[in-house]
């Protein structure tokens, strides 16, 4: 972890007080530091997942057209044709999707580098698990607690999701390759698939919860009392419109209100 | 009243401690936690045990000396009404019969020294790093030849008040000081005298912060829960969008 001022020595410090007090490491400069601290990275954190959660709910919107009634799969089938190409004949065809998924992938990359370089700063800084014999949290969610735990899962999520909707190389209801309002109808009309969903979704709307809120406290948004409620507020909004938002189709779909 | 306490003991040098179980009779419930604890060490002394060690103070809740983690909240603020240091906890937030856990701070910055001692000193060479101003010696200025608004001056009033107790630190999961750090730079930032050296602070402090081996923030909230003086998680946003900023400005290029 570069060179530690300070803080690096014999493991028991026995009167350190006022002896050794070094507070400046002449090769960096405090910019270069900065550049590399904790808190940049958090704020690489919270650009990265906001624009993922904005990517979310352009795709939760995508996905409730299933929900239009007469002629809502076509319209379905329209926008993931849309999707591929958008902007064509300005750009050559299926050039801004993979843009998009470019750009996507690289803040997905950015986001579980940091997170995980985080944890185990954590984990250390801490000292392990275990810290103290006695533990009672006064504030602060369980959501918050648990961040790389629903991160681990949201991404073994996401790769069954493509492997699934994508690719096709998994396929639930069905054999080869369909259409994709069929892909996601016949998938859903299986009760534990949708189960499956659900748990997912509801760990993505609570990691979205607390990433939510603290993005933006990362971003310095959060200047007094007021803008903090506001946050909280709109971070439980954001959460439920998500799990809502992605489950709606599901549901209506076992439930027989949308069919092929 | 009576109590059991179960208090961690380490001894001086040692990797690891325990806790060992004590048992103590006729505490008052008008005795600060530590005049308890003190009752312990004279019982214990006049048995030929070695006394229990623990830091203190001032006793009246302004120095930060004092500080431990009991039943699973530093301070002992999870028992406390009101949020106050371990000195102005008094037994009357407890019941006869209890049973009392009673840790020192544990973060890897935070070396115990032995018992419920710790080893603080990396909040000072954060201090040190850029938590102060300069000023030319001399004759003091006229008061009021440099004018703060109402407004700044009492937020930077209110960060001034972190008296580096350590508690945040000891009550974030991950082991964090930005409450710490964050109050003294939205303390400086705030005010005219603050603004030279502000841009340099920030990077230099948030850069020791880091070399201590502190956590990295993610916006939890306990160290504000337990925070005796009130600090805000508002401060930590503040430092959060003051290094952003200070990134664009022209200070810290050159190796100090
Ligand atoms: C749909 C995908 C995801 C979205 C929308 C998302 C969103 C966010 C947001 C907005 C934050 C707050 C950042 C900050 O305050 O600086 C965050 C934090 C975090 N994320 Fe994600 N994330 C996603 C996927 C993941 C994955 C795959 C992992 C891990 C493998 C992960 C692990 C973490 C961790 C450990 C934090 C730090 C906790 C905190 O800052 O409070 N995330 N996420
Ligand atoms: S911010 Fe509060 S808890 Fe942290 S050191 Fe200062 S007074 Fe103690
Ligand atoms: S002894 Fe001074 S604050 Fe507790």
């Amino acid at each position: 972890m570069g060179v530690l001022i300070g803080a690096a020595g014999p493991p028991i410090r026995l009167l350190s007080v006022a002896t050794k007090l070094v507070t400046r490491d002449s090769s960096r400069t405090a910019n270069n530091r900065a550049v590399h601290s904790t808190v940049f990275r958090k704020v690489l954190m919270a650009v990265t997942g906001l624009f993922l959660i904005l990517f979310l709910l352009m795709h939760m919107f995508g996905n409730l057209k299933l929900l239009i009634p007469d002629g809502g799969l076509e319209e379905f089938d329209e926008y993931s044709h849309y999707l591929r190409m958008f902007l064509y004949p300005v750009l050559p065809p299926k050039f801004f999707l993979w843009v998009f998924r470019l750009v996507l992938l690289l803040c997905a990359v950015v986001h579980i580098e940091a997170a995980t370089r985080l944890t185990f700063r954590d984990y250390d800084a801490r000292m392990g698990m275990g810290r103290y014999l006695k533990q009672r949290y006064l504030a602060g969610s369980f959501a918050a607690r648990t961040m790389i735990w629903s991160g681990i899962i949201i991404l073994v999520g996401v790769i069954f999701h493509l492997l699934q909707f994508t690719t096709q190389t998994i396929t639930v209801g069905y054999l080869g390759s369909v259409a994709p309002h069929l892909r996601v109808i016949l998938g859903f009309q299986h009760w534990w698939l949708v189960l499956l969903y659900a748990f997912w979704v509801g760990l993505v709307s609570f990691h979205v919860y607390h990433g939510f809120y603290s993005a933006f406290c990362t971003l310095g948004a959060r200047v007094g009392a007021f803008s903090a409620k506001v946050i909280k507020i709109c971070s439980v909004i954001v959460a439920l419109l998500v799990f809502f938002g992605f489950m709606a189709s599901p549901l209506a779909i076992l439930f027989g209100l949308v069919t092929a | 009243m009576k109590l059991t306490l179960k208090i961690w003991r380490q001894a001086r040098g040692a990797a690891q401690g325990k806790l060992v179980d004590y048992k103590i009779d006729n505490v008052s419930e008008d005795m600060s936690f530590l005049e308890m604890l003190d009752q312990l060490n004279e019982e214990l002394t006049a048995a030929g045990e070695e006394p229990v060690a623990f830091d203190s103070d001032c006793r009246e809740g302004i120095c930060g000396t004092c500080g431990v983690v009991i039943n699973g909240t530093a301070h002992g603020r999870g028992n406390s009404p009101v949020p106050t240091t371990t000195c102005q906890l008094h037994m009357r937030s407890f019941h006869d019969g209890d049973t009392i856990t009673i840790e020192p701070w544990k973060a890897k910055a935070f070396p115990v020294l032995k018992d419920l001692v710790v080893d603080r000193t990396a909040l000072d060479r954060v201090i040190q790093a850029g938590g102060f101003i300069s000023v030319n010696t001399g004759a003091a200025p006229d008061a009021h030849s440099l004018l703060a608004p109402k407004l700044q001056s009492d937020r930077a009033f209110d960060n001034a008040t972190c008296i580096g107790c350590g508690a945040c630190v000891a009550a974030c999961p991950n082991a964090s000081a930005m409450l710490f750090t964050s109050a003294k730079v939205t303390h400086l930032l705030n005010l005219p005298q603050g603004q030279p050296e502000r841009f340099l602070r920030v990077k230099n402090m948030v850069g020791q912060h880091d070399a201590e081996g502190f956590g990295n923030c993610t916006n939890i909230g306990e160290c504000s829960a337990v925070c005796p003086k009130g600090i805000q998680l508002e401060s930590i946003s503040t430092l959060n969008r003051d290094l952003v900023w200070s990134l664009f400005r022209k200070d810290g290029f050159t190796v100090a």
